[in-house]
């Protein structure tokens, strides 16, 4: 244990001095305020580029489906931001021979590898927390202002899994390469077949994939409640396995 | 102690390693040479535990190293050819943390931290991030962390290649300091530098052990003295003479050049200018050539 925590020491002091710990957070904000922000002002743009006399009417939606449709605009270029700050986690290390050093020392390859994915998770985490909360009261002060924080907050919650499991992805994927752009585009290629795999699959447990959590959590923004049990579970469970496959794979390899 | 048997690696079709077996134990210096792509860091790669044998058996301070990476970390120290860091560190973070990862306690860290740092001339520049150090700095802090646990057996990939003249004569100073207390395992091209230090030699050619000696008895293996010497003019009456004597190895003329491989150079330093005297030649030119690491390094790996 002391040992992981001197790794996770030195983990978050890395992102502090990297910055990372400021530009991610930042980054998920204006991604996720620029959506309410240019909902609202979708008239006004357009009319800007109209003819002068021409009505636009656009019924003003409500702010559920504004936060559902920020929640979708993370999914793509969120995810992406994610798995460019943590796809040089320890391939970039292997590369430049830090990890070499580190791992002769008593560090094993798995707290190694934890402690980096302990880190990432909680600035991801963070990150989407703040840019979310910062997304929910726009919209509340942008729209109606009749939004239902316990619907959003539930609905953010359930997120979660899900963002550690894009950042799991991403350091185990670092593991099989030591060019942090391999790994990236490996990540990449992996979450884009767990989302869009199941849309071509015409089968009832197909909702308990992984990919349903993220629409569980779309219909708790709205306010539907739906049953969750199934995604959250096989979340929790392809974490676990992208991690043991992670762990084992720093183990065989040559640092 | 460093233990291996029949260690074979291979990369692909191309093997580093061919079947190398050895034991050595022991305080002392081991010179480890060979050229490049001799198989050299891929020994030591295993050796530390970076790298895995395809077959045979690695075993360092008594602990396999596949199977016990983190014990034989506790009793190792080790300095790669090209020491990397967590460059936003300072030099001073670098060796605290280094310190917490052995679990040893605050105190202990402090005065290692500052001994190892004065040892190796760079504390002066603790507070400085690594990442202004130069690469003769880094091959210092290098150093000074391998030695943060007290290892018994400290492996050093180079240690003075990026060091300037005055950095090197102190590293080696260090390490002579060291090596009655340690087991270092040191591999280096600057055969000059390894010849001061070294106890020990292990030659290694094309991913095969060529030789493992002990530098006394690499020397009265090796090397054998040669004296050259010009006279005057030719006398076949001298070289008769040089013939029958019994410290004489092996005689070359070449008119009035004599190179004359000899068994005792004392009984020849003291005989042999009074022969080519009685032999009514002048002697004009004499020289003793003593082959060094480097000649017995060539001739091993020709």
């Amino acid at each position: 244990m002391t040992i992981f925590i001197s790794m996770f020491q030195k983990e978050w002091k890395e992102l502090i001095s990297t910055y990372k710990i400021i530009f991610v957070p930042i980054a998920f904000a204006i991604l996720m305020i620029s959506f309410p922000i240019s909902m609202k002002l979708l008239p006004d743009l357009l009319a800007s580029d109209m003819p002068e006399g021409t009505v636009i009417k656009i019924p003003e939606q409500s702010t559920s489906e504004v936060m559902s449709a920020a929640f979708s605009n993370f999914e793509l270029i969120g995810v992406i931001v994610l798995i460019l700050i943590s796809m040089g986690s320890i391939a970039g290390e292997r590369d430049k021979g830090v990890a070499a050093m580190v791992l002769v020392k008593p560090v094993s390859r798995a707290v190694y590898l934890l402690a980096k994915w302990s880190v990432y998770s909680l600035l991801s985490i963070g990150s989407f927390i703040f840019g979310m909360l910062l997304a929910a009261y726009y919209t509340n002060v942008l729209f109606s202002g009749n939004l239902i924080w316990s619907d959003t907050i539930i609905g953010i919650l359930l997120y979660l899994p899900f963002i550690v499991l894009i950042i799991t992805f991403s350091i185990c994927a670092s593991t099989f390469s030591k060019s942090p752009v391999a790994a990236g585009t490996i990540s990449i290629v992996v979450y884009l077949l767990i989302t869009n795999l199941p849309k071509f699959i015409q089968a009832s447990w197909v909702d308990n994939l992984p990919h349903g959590l993220v629409e569980s959590a779309n219909e708790f923004m709205k306010g539907n409640m739906i049953e969750i049990a199934g995604p959250l579970l096989s979340v929790f469970f392809l974490i676990v396995l992208v991690l043991a496959v992670g762990i084992i794979q720093l183990n065989r390899q040559e640092i | 102690m460093i233990h291996c048997e029949n260690v074979t690696k291979t990369y692909n079709s191309f093997q580093a390693l061919n079947g190398i077996s050895f034991t050595i134990e022991g305080n002392g210096c081991f010179g480890f040479l060979g050229r490049n792509g001799a198989g050299k860091t891929t020994a030591i790669r295993m050796l530390v535990g970076l790298s895995e044998p395809t077959s045979g058996i690695v075993k360092v301070n008594g602990l396999d190293v596949k199977k016990e990476k983190e014990k034989l970390a506790e009793t190792m120290g080790y300095l790669p050819q090209h020491p990397a860091f967590y460059e936003y560190m300072t030099g001073k973070e670098w060796m605290q943390w280094v310190g917490r990862l052995f679990r040893l306690n605050k105190k202990t860290i402090e005065e290692r931290t500052e001994s190892l740092l004065r040892d190796c001339g760079i504390w002066e520049a603790r507070d400085r991030k690594i990442s202004g150090y130069s690469g003769g700095m880094k091959q210092r802090l290098g150093l000074a962390q391998a030695l943060m646990n007290r290892p018994k057996l400290l492996i050093l990939d180079e240690p003075v290649s990026a060091l300037d003249p005055v950095g090197r004569h102190e590293v080696l100073k260090m390490i002579m300091k060291l090596k009655d207390n340690m087991m270092i395992f040191m591999s280096s091209h600057i055969l000059e530098d390894v010849e001061k230090i070294a106890d020990h030699i292990i030659m290694m050619d094309k991913g095969e052990l060529v030789l493992l000696s002990s530098m006394q008895e690499l020397k009265s293996t090796y090397t054998i003295p040669v004296i050259r010497f010009s006279i005057s003019e030719e006398k076949q009456s001298l070289t008769k003479v040089l013939a029958e004597q019994e410290w004489v190895k092996n005689i070359h003329v070449n008119i009035a050049d004599y190179t004359l491989t000899v068994n005792d150079l004392v009984i020849a330093n003291a005989k042999l200018p009074k022969l080519i005297s009685q032999s009514g030649a002048m002697l004009v030119t004499y020289q003793v050539d003593i082959p060094s690491l480097e000649d017995i390094f060539l001739r091993k790996v020709r």
